[in-house]
Protein backbone atom coordinates (compact mmCIF):
# COMPACT_ATOMS: atom_id res chain seq x y z
CA UNK A 1 0.00 0.00 0.00
CA UNK A 2 1.02 3.47 -1.17
CA UNK A 3 0.97 6.86 0.77
CA UNK A 4 1.95 10.01 0.22
CA UNK A 5 3.72 12.53 2.69
CA UNK A 6 3.08 15.80 1.22
CA UNK A 7 5.55 18.56 2.56
CA UNK A 8 6.28 22.60 2.27
CA UNK A 9 8.23 24.36 -0.53
CA UNK A 10 11.11 24.92 1.76
CA UNK A 11 11.88 22.01 2.72
CA UNK A 12 11.21 20.23 -0.98
CA UNK A 13 13.92 22.61 -1.85
CA UNK A 14 16.21 21.42 1.11
CA UNK A 15 15.64 17.79 0.31
CA UNK A 16 15.90 18.33 -3.72
CA UNK A 17 12.56 16.48 -4.03
CA UNK A 18 9.22 17.09 -4.95
CA UNK A 19 6.19 18.62 -2.98
CA UNK A 20 5.11 14.80 -2.81
CA UNK A 21 6.86 11.67 -1.67
CA UNK A 22 5.46 8.34 -2.00
CA UNK A 23 6.02 5.84 0.55
CA UNK A 24 5.04 2.48 1.61
CA UNK A 25 3.98 2.18 5.13
CA UNK A 26 0.87 1.45 7.00
CA UNK A 27 1.76 3.81 10.10
CA UNK A 28 2.75 7.52 10.80
CA UNK A 29 5.94 6.44 12.42
CA UNK A 30 6.48 3.78 9.34
CA UNK A 31 6.43 6.57 7.43
CA UNK A 32 8.16 9.11 8.72
CA UNK A 33 11.21 6.56 9.27
CA UNK A 34 10.77 6.22 5.40
CA UNK A 35 10.88 9.48 4.60
CA UNK A 36 13.89 10.54 7.05
CA UNK A 37 16.02 7.46 5.48
CA UNK A 38 15.41 8.85 2.47
CA UNK A 39 15.50 12.62 3.07
CA UNK A 40 17.50 13.03 6.62
CA UNK A 41 17.93 16.33 6.03
CA UNK A 42 14.64 17.05 6.94
CA UNK A 43 14.99 15.65 10.22
CA UNK A 44 16.03 18.95 11.90
CA UNK A 45 13.28 20.75 10.27
CA UNK A 46 10.15 18.81 11.11
CA UNK A 47 11.19 17.60 14.86
CA UNK A 48 12.57 19.23 17.85
CA UNK A 49 15.76 17.99 19.72
CA UNK A 50 13.08 16.10 22.35
CA UNK A 51 11.77 14.63 18.63
CA UNK A 52 8.35 16.04 18.98
CA UNK A 53 6.84 17.68 15.79
CA UNK A 54 8.26 21.63 16.00
CA UNK A 55 5.30 23.85 17.08
CA UNK A 56 4.98 25.80 14.57
CA UNK A 57 4.28 22.36 11.91
CA UNK A 58 0.89 21.08 11.53
CA UNK A 59 0.44 17.34 10.17
CA UNK A 60 -2.88 15.90 8.93
CA UNK A 61 -2.71 12.50 8.66
CA UNK A 62 -5.55 11.45 6.02
CA UNK A 63 -6.92 15.01 6.52
CA UNK A 64 -7.09 14.86 10.29
CA UNK A 65 -4.97 16.98 12.41
CA UNK A 66 -2.22 15.22 14.60
CA UNK A 67 0.69 15.68 16.44
CA UNK A 68 2.35 12.39 15.07
CA UNK A 69 2.56 11.50 19.26
CA UNK A 70 1.33 8.48 18.31
CA UNK A 71 3.35 6.10 16.02
CA UNK A 72 1.17 3.20 15.60
CA UNK A 73 -1.67 5.68 14.14
CA UNK A 74 -2.85 4.03 10.69
CA UNK A 75 -2.34 5.82 7.86
CA UNK A 76 -4.70 5.50 4.93
CA UNK A 77 -3.59 7.77 1.88
CA UNK A 78 -1.59 11.11 2.91
CA UNK A 79 0.51 12.50 5.44
CA UNK A 80 0.59 16.33 4.93
CA UNK A 81 2.77 18.74 6.77
CA UNK A 82 2.25 22.26 6.50
CA UNK A 83 3.85 25.64 8.02
CA UNK A 84 1.51 27.38 10.35
CA UNK A 85 0.07 30.79 10.19
CA UNK A 86 1.75 31.11 13.81
CA UNK A 87 5.08 30.87 12.92
CA UNK A 88 5.07 33.33 10.14
CA UNK A 89 7.11 36.79 10.05
CA UNK A 90 7.11 39.76 7.66
CA UNK B 1 37.46 41.99 -8.06
CA UNK B 2 35.91 41.20 -4.81
CA UNK B 3 32.89 39.15 -3.31
CA UNK B 4 30.67 39.55 -0.59
CA UNK B 5 28.49 37.37 0.76
CA UNK B 6 25.42 38.43 2.22
CA UNK B 7 22.98 36.97 4.64
CA UNK B 8 19.49 38.65 4.77
CA UNK B 9 15.99 38.16 6.51
CA UNK B 10 14.84 36.80 3.12
CA UNK B 11 17.81 34.50 1.78
CA UNK B 12 21.15 35.09 1.04
CA UNK B 13 23.03 37.11 -2.11
CA UNK B 14 26.48 37.35 -3.78
CA UNK B 15 27.57 40.64 -4.67
CA UNK B 16 30.64 40.43 -7.01
CA UNK B 17 32.20 43.98 -8.08
CA UNK B 18 34.44 46.46 -7.74
CA UNK B 19 34.62 50.05 -7.28
CA UNK B 20 31.39 51.57 -7.69
CA UNK B 21 29.98 48.04 -10.28
CA UNK B 22 28.43 45.64 -8.27
CA UNK B 23 26.10 42.69 -9.51
CA UNK B 24 23.96 40.63 -7.66
CA UNK B 25 23.28 37.26 -7.64
CA UNK B 26 19.99 36.00 -5.41
CA UNK B 27 18.48 35.13 -3.90
CA UNK B 28 19.80 31.50 -2.12
CA UNK B 29 17.71 29.91 0.46
CA UNK B 30 14.51 31.81 0.01
CA UNK B 31 12.39 31.74 2.41
CA UNK B 32 15.00 31.04 5.15
CA UNK B 33 16.85 33.75 7.18
CA UNK B 34 20.73 33.05 6.77
CA UNK B 35 21.97 34.23 10.03
CA UNK B 36 25.52 33.60 10.11
CA UNK B 37 28.31 32.79 7.39
CA UNK B 38 31.78 31.31 7.19
CA UNK B 39 34.18 29.58 5.52
CA UNK B 40 35.54 25.99 6.48
CA UNK B 41 39.32 24.53 6.80
CA UNK B 42 39.14 23.68 2.99
CA UNK B 43 37.61 26.54 2.12
CA UNK B 44 34.55 25.51 1.34
CA UNK B 45 31.45 27.67 1.94
CA UNK B 46 29.16 27.53 5.30
CA UNK B 47 26.36 29.42 5.54
CA UNK B 48 23.60 29.22 8.46
CA UNK B 49 20.09 29.29 7.60
CA UNK B 50 17.38 29.81 10.14
CA UNK B 51 13.29 29.62 10.09
CA UNK B 52 10.74 30.15 12.50
CA UNK B 53 9.18 27.40 11.04
CA UNK B 54 11.47 24.99 10.59
CA UNK B 55 14.63 25.63 12.57
CA UNK B 56 18.15 26.08 12.10
CA UNK B 57 20.76 24.04 9.91
CA UNK B 58 24.02 24.45 8.09
CA UNK B 59 24.55 24.42 4.54
CA UNK B 60 27.75 24.05 2.74
CA UNK B 61 28.98 24.97 -1.01
CA UNK B 62 32.54 24.96 -2.88
CA UNK B 63 31.48 27.52 -5.25
CA UNK B 64 28.51 29.62 -3.37
CA UNK B 65 26.04 28.22 -6.17
CA UNK B 66 25.38 24.84 -5.46
CA UNK B 67 24.78 24.01 -1.49
CA UNK B 68 23.96 20.94 0.83
CA UNK B 69 22.97 20.63 4.04
CA UNK B 70 24.48 19.36 6.27
CA UNK B 71 22.70 16.33 8.29
CA UNK B 72 24.32 16.16 11.66
CA UNK B 73 24.71 20.06 12.25
CA UNK B 74 24.91 21.26 15.77
CA UNK B 75 22.10 19.75 17.64
CA UNK B 76 21.21 19.65 21.52
CA UNK B 77 21.33 16.13 22.83
CA UNK B 78 17.35 15.24 23.43
CA UNK B 79 18.02 15.65 27.09
CA UNK B 80 19.14 18.98 27.31
CA UNK B 81 15.87 19.99 26.85
CA UNK B 82 17.57 23.03 24.74
CA UNK B 83 16.79 23.72 21.57
CA UNK B 84 18.85 25.41 18.82
CA UNK B 85 17.08 28.20 17.63
CA UNK B 86 19.76 30.03 15.31
CA UNK B 87 23.24 29.87 14.47
CA UNK B 88 24.84 33.24 15.08
CA UNK B 89 28.74 32.62 13.76
CA UNK B 90 31.23 30.23 12.38
CA UNK B 91 34.63 30.88 13.27
CA UNK B 92 37.84 28.75 11.70
CA UNK B 93 40.86 28.35 13.49
CA UNK B 94 43.27 25.46 11.71
CA UNK B 95 41.29 22.11 11.20
CA UNK B 96 38.36 23.06 13.37
CA UNK B 97 35.29 24.90 12.75
CA UNK B 98 33.15 26.68 15.70
CA UNK B 99 29.34 27.91 15.60
CA UNK B 100 27.89 29.80 18.32
CA UNK B 101 24.27 28.82 18.76
CA UNK B 102 20.62 30.65 20.22
CA UNK B 103 20.21 28.78 22.87
CA UNK B 104 23.68 29.71 24.38
CA UNK B 105 26.39 27.27 23.37
CA UNK B 106 29.31 26.17 21.71
CA UNK B 107 29.77 23.60 19.22
CA UNK B 108 32.89 22.31 16.72
CA UNK B 109 33.47 20.32 14.15
CA UNK B 110 37.03 18.65 13.34
CA UNK B 111 35.69 17.60 10.11
CA UNK B 112 35.02 20.83 7.92
CA UNK B 113 31.27 21.01 9.35
CA UNK B 114 30.04 17.26 8.60
CA UNK B 115 30.07 16.70 12.25
CA UNK B 116 29.56 18.61 15.46
CA UNK B 117 30.30 18.33 19.18
CA UNK B 118 29.11 20.29 21.74
CA UNK B 119 32.02 22.13 23.99
CA UNK B 120 30.70 20.85 27.32
CA UNK B 121 33.01 22.99 29.39
CA UNK B 122 31.00 26.16 28.14
CA UNK B 123 27.55 24.77 27.44
CA UNK B 124 27.31 23.18 31.08
CA UNK B 125 29.16 26.06 32.76
CA UNK B 126 28.89 26.33 36.46
CA UNK B 127 27.18 30.11 35.83
CA UNK B 128 24.49 28.33 33.01
CA UNK B 129 21.38 29.03 35.27
CA UNK B 130 22.66 32.58 35.74
CA UNK B 131 22.24 33.41 32.24
CA UNK B 132 19.49 35.35 30.90
CA UNK B 133 18.88 36.64 26.91
CA UNK B 134 19.17 40.15 25.19
CA UNK B 135 17.34 41.09 22.61
CA UNK B 136 18.70 38.71 20.18
CA UNK B 137 18.17 35.64 22.42
CA UNK B 138 20.81 34.06 24.78
CA UNK B 139 23.20 33.72 21.87
CA UNK B 140 27.14 32.88 21.67
CA UNK B 141 27.68 34.87 19.28
CA UNK B 142 31.61 35.45 18.72
CA UNK B 143 34.56 32.90 19.47
CA UNK B 144 37.74 34.14 19.28
CA UNK B 145 41.18 31.99 19.13
CA UNK B 146 44.40 31.60 19.14
CA UNK B 147 46.97 29.11 18.15
CA UNK B 148 48.36 28.65 21.73
CA UNK B 149 45.19 27.56 22.58
CA UNK B 150 43.24 30.16 24.05
CA UNK B 151 40.03 31.39 23.32
CA UNK B 152 37.18 33.82 24.38
CA UNK B 153 33.17 33.58 23.59
CA UNK B 154 30.94 36.30 23.69
CA UNK B 155 27.41 35.34 25.09
CA UNK B 156 24.32 37.47 25.10
CA UNK B 157 23.90 38.83 28.04
CA UNK B 158 26.23 36.74 29.71
CA UNK B 159 29.37 37.87 29.04
CA UNK B 160 32.66 37.18 27.68
CA UNK B 161 34.54 33.72 28.70
CA UNK B 162 37.83 32.75 28.08
CA UNK B 163 39.44 29.52 28.03
CA UNK B 164 43.40 28.70 28.31
CA UNK B 165 42.78 24.98 27.35
CA UNK B 166 41.91 25.29 23.72
CA UNK B 167 38.05 24.99 25.31
CA UNK B 168 38.39 22.38 27.28
CA UNK B 169 37.26 25.29 30.56
CA UNK B 170 35.94 28.48 30.85
CA UNK B 171 35.89 31.24 32.89
CA UNK B 172 33.57 34.64 33.05
CA UNK B 173 36.47 37.45 31.78
CA UNK B 174 34.62 40.93 32.20
CA UNK B 175 36.31 42.71 34.79
CA UNK B 176 35.84 46.39 34.44
CA UNK B 177 32.61 46.76 32.32
CA UNK B 178 28.76 47.26 34.15
CA UNK B 179 26.94 44.79 34.78
CA UNK B 180 23.99 45.13 33.22
CA UNK B 181 21.76 42.34 35.05
CA UNK B 182 22.82 43.84 38.35
CA UNK B 183 23.60 47.00 37.97
CA UNK B 184 26.07 47.83 40.41
CA UNK B 185 27.29 44.54 41.07
CA UNK B 186 30.26 44.97 38.61
CA UNK B 187 31.99 42.01 40.44
CA UNK B 188 29.15 39.07 39.34
CA UNK B 189 30.63 36.37 37.31
CA UNK B 190 28.09 37.17 34.74
CA UNK B 191 24.94 39.45 33.40
CA UNK B 192 27.20 41.21 30.99
CA UNK B 193 25.50 42.18 27.47
CA UNK B 194 28.53 41.87 25.51
CA UNK B 195 27.50 42.69 21.58
CA UNK B 196 31.25 42.45 19.19
CA UNK B 197 34.75 41.56 20.00
CA UNK B 198 38.42 42.17 17.96
CA UNK B 199 41.25 40.91 18.38
CA UNK B 200 44.95 41.76 17.19
CA UNK B 201 46.38 38.51 16.31
CA UNK B 202 49.80 39.66 16.27
CA UNK B 203 49.09 40.46 20.03
CA UNK B 204 46.12 37.94 21.35
CA UNK B 205 45.97 39.41 24.37
CA UNK B 206 44.33 43.00 23.11
CA UNK B 207 40.92 42.97 22.78
CA UNK B 208 38.64 45.80 22.11
CA UNK B 209 34.74 44.94 22.87
CA UNK B 210 31.35 47.02 21.89
CA UNK B 211 29.22 46.11 24.80
CA UNK B 212 25.77 47.17 25.57
CA UNK B 213 27.16 49.30 28.25
CA UNK B 214 29.87 51.01 26.27
CA UNK B 215 33.23 50.10 24.22
CA UNK B 216 36.13 48.75 26.45
CA UNK B 217 39.73 47.14 25.55
CA UNK B 218 41.71 44.66 27.84
CA UNK B 219 45.78 44.24 27.07
CA UNK B 220 45.67 41.01 29.46
CA UNK B 221 42.99 38.96 27.56
CA UNK B 222 39.86 39.60 29.46
CA UNK B 223 41.12 40.18 32.95
CA UNK B 224 40.64 43.70 33.01
CA UNK B 225 38.70 45.86 30.77
CA UNK B 226 39.41 49.54 30.46
CA UNK B 227 36.50 52.07 28.63
CA UNK B 228 37.50 53.76 25.71
CA UNK B 229 35.03 56.02 24.23
CA UNK B 230 36.57 59.53 23.58
CA UNK B 231 35.65 61.04 20.69
CA UNK B 232 32.56 58.84 19.73
CA UNK B 233 29.45 60.60 19.76
CA UNK B 234 27.53 57.41 21.69
CA UNK B 235 29.10 54.27 22.98
CA UNK B 236 26.40 52.52 22.39
CA UNK B 237 26.36 49.80 19.17
CA UNK B 238 27.01 46.37 17.77
CA UNK B 239 29.97 46.28 15.88
CA UNK B 240 33.90 45.95 16.44
CA UNK B 241 35.56 45.46 13.52
CA UNK B 242 39.86 45.41 12.93
CA UNK B 243 41.59 45.31 9.39
CA UNK B 244 44.54 44.08 10.08
CA UNK B 245 46.61 45.83 7.69
CA UNK B 246 46.27 49.23 8.95
CA UNK B 247 45.74 48.09 12.42
CA UNK B 248 42.48 50.84 11.99
CA UNK B 249 39.77 49.58 14.61
CA UNK B 250 35.95 50.90 13.40
CA UNK B 251 32.48 50.97 14.96
CA UNK B 252 29.38 52.36 14.10
CA UNK B 253 27.68 54.54 17.21
CA UNK B 254 23.95 54.20 17.81
CA UNK B 255 22.33 56.43 19.71
CA UNK B 256 21.29 54.08 23.12
CA UNK B 257 19.16 52.53 24.35
CA UNK B 258 15.55 52.81 22.96
CA UNK B 259 15.96 53.92 19.72
CA UNK B 260 19.17 51.88 18.43
CA UNK B 261 19.77 54.31 15.74
CA UNK B 262 22.37 56.75 14.31
CA UNK B 263 22.44 60.17 16.06
CA UNK B 264 20.01 62.31 13.76
CA UNK B 265 20.26 59.76 11.18
CA UNK B 266 24.09 60.52 10.72
CA UNK B 267 25.11 56.96 9.93
CA UNK B 268 28.61 56.43 9.42
CA UNK B 269 31.44 54.55 10.70
CA UNK B 270 33.92 56.07 13.45
CA UNK B 271 37.82 54.67 13.44
CA UNK B 272 40.76 54.44 15.70
CA UNK B 273 44.23 54.47 15.07
CA UNK B 274 45.44 54.04 18.34
CA UNK B 275 44.13 51.23 19.57
CA UNK B 276 40.74 52.60 21.04
CA UNK B 277 42.35 55.62 22.60
CA UNK B 278 40.75 58.22 20.43
CA UNK B 279 37.85 58.07 17.91
CA UNK B 280 36.98 59.62 14.82
CA UNK B 281 34.15 59.93 12.29
CA UNK B 282 36.06 57.57 9.44
CA UNK B 283 36.60 59.31 5.78
CA UNK B 284 34.03 60.66 3.33
CA UNK B 285 31.54 59.45 1.26
CA UNK B 286 29.25 59.00 3.71
CA UNK B 287 25.40 60.03 3.36
CA UNK B 288 24.21 63.88 4.20
CA UNK B 289 20.40 62.15 4.00
CA UNK B 290 19.05 60.59 6.93
CA UNK B 291 19.60 57.39 7.33
CA UNK B 292 17.63 55.68 10.19
CA UNK B 293 19.03 51.90 10.22
CA UNK B 294 21.58 50.14 11.78
CA UNK B 295 24.20 47.65 11.67
CA UNK B 296 23.83 44.23 13.69
CA UNK B 297 26.88 42.71 14.92
CA UNK B 298 27.22 39.83 12.19
CA UNK B 299 27.02 42.50 9.29
CA UNK B 300 30.32 43.17 9.01
CA UNK B 301 33.61 41.95 7.66
CA UNK B 302 36.99 42.99 6.62
CA UNK B 303 39.42 41.49 4.46
CA UNK B 304 42.39 42.20 6.30
CA UNK B 305 44.25 44.30 3.31
CA UNK B 306 41.75 47.49 3.79
CA UNK B 307 38.68 46.31 2.87
CA UNK B 308 35.82 46.79 4.86
CA UNK B 309 32.09 46.28 4.41
CA UNK B 310 29.11 46.60 6.53
CA UNK B 311 25.26 45.67 5.82
CA UNK B 312 22.45 47.76 7.39
CA UNK B 313 19.40 46.51 8.95
CA UNK B 314 18.08 48.75 5.75
CA UNK B 315 19.59 46.34 3.40
CA UNK B 316 22.36 48.64 2.58
CA UNK B 317 26.01 47.99 2.16
CA UNK B 318 28.70 50.48 2.48
CA UNK B 319 32.25 49.31 2.54
CA UNK B 320 35.66 51.02 2.10
CA UNK B 321 38.76 49.79 -0.20
CA UNK B 322 41.36 51.86 1.61
CA UNK B 323 40.93 51.00 5.36
CA UNK B 324 38.23 53.99 5.85
CA UNK B 325 39.73 56.98 3.98
CA UNK B 326 36.90 56.30 1.54
CA UNK B 327 33.60 55.02 1.82
CA UNK B 328 30.76 54.15 -1.09
CA UNK B 329 27.51 52.99 -0.64
CA UNK B 330 26.84 50.17 -2.99
CA UNK B 331 23.23 50.94 -4.41
CA UNK B 332 21.79 47.68 -3.83
CA UNK B 333 18.46 47.55 -1.65
CA UNK B 334 18.70 44.25 0.04
CA UNK B 335 16.24 42.73 2.73
CA UNK B 336 17.57 43.09 6.32
CA UNK B 337 21.15 42.46 6.63
CA UNK B 338 22.02 39.96 9.38
CA UNK B 339 25.65 38.52 8.21
CA UNK B 340 28.27 39.42 5.66
CA UNK B 341 31.19 38.11 4.76
CA UNK B 342 34.08 39.47 2.42
CA UNK B 343 35.30 36.28 -0.21
CA UNK B 344 38.73 36.48 -0.58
Amino acid sequence: MTQVVTIPRHLANVANTGLQILVSAGTAGAAIDELLSRHPELRVHLFEESGVLRPHVICFIDGEPSRLRNPDCEVQREIAFLHAVSGGSS
Amino acid sequence: MTMIVVGTEKGGYVLEGSGASWEVVGPMFSGWKVTALGRGPDGAHLAAVASTWFGAAVQRSEDLDSWEQIVDGPAFDEGTGRKLNQIWTFHTDGDRVWAGVEEAALFSSEDGGSNWQPVTGLNDHRTRESWFPGGGGLCAHQVLTTTEGRMWVGISAAGVFRSFDGGETFEPANYGVPNIAYPGDDEAEVGYCVHSLAQDPDRPGVIWRQDHMGVFRTENGGGSWERIESGLPAAFGFVMARDGASGRLFVVPLEADINRLPIDGRLMAYCSEDDGDSWRPAGTGWSDQPQFTSVLRGAVDADQQGFVAFGTTGGRIWLTEDAGDHWRELGISLPRILALKVVV
